[in-house]
């Protein structure tokens, strides 16, 4: 994962020696460095292209970043942004919905968090080619 | 880069809910948010200093 000062567009932390496989770990070196900003820009990668997780979109909210950015190993590029907290027990209740309807796993996170923009506070979009 | 908690796993109460309870657990949790949407979130998000990549 990356922090990127928008700002200046200077990457002003970067933790890519996670030692879980799908978690960021917040080290107190990179606390200290992120908590001077206010509104970053985070970048990290989700190499089963699922789109922004519920944690992506709480930790966007909690930790007052400005804006984030999911690249998926598929191509596809996503922004995210949240200004309040979303309960991880409704997030999944509304997969488990979505999966009992027949979607897949992965199309059922497609289609929450575009559900999720529909009542809360959040912001979930898929970048396109032409940046819009 | 490495990703972040994107694995999600769905917990076996939530496969054995009924499709009533289901729905009514989703409106309740919902009920519990809803007054957090304060309907600012372009204001959050426009307000970065610069246009990053024409993300925004």
């Amino acid at each position: 994962m990356y922090w990127i000062d928008a700002a200046h567009q200077v990457v002003v932390a970067e933790e890519t020696e996670s030692c879980s496989e799908a978690q960021i770990t917040y080290s107190d070196s990179i606390y200290s460095k992120i908590q001077k900003y206010d509104n970053l820009v985070t970048l990290h990668s989700h190499p089963n292209s699922y789109p922004p997780s519920v944690n992506d979109l709480n930790s966007n909210f909690f930790n007052h970043y400005g804006l984030g950015i999911v690249v998926c190993h598929d191509g596809k590029i996503f922004k995210y942004a949240s200004n309040q907290e979303i309960r991880i027990d409704y997030y999944k209740l509304v997969v488990e919905k979505h999966l009992r309807k027949g979607y897949n796993e992965y199309e059922a996170q497609i289609v929450t968090p575009q559900e999720l923009v529909t009542k809360f506070d959040v912001m979930v979009e898929e970048v396109k080619a032409d940046g819009v | 880069m490495v990703c972040e908690n994107d694995i999600l796993e769905i917990p076996e109460e939530y496969e054995k809910m009924s499709e009533e309870e289901l729905d009514s657990e989703i409106e309740r949790l919902y009920e519990t948010m809803k007054g957090q949407n304060k309907g600012e979130i372009r204001k959050k998000v426009e307000k970065l200093p610069v246009k990053f990549f024409s993300l925004q």
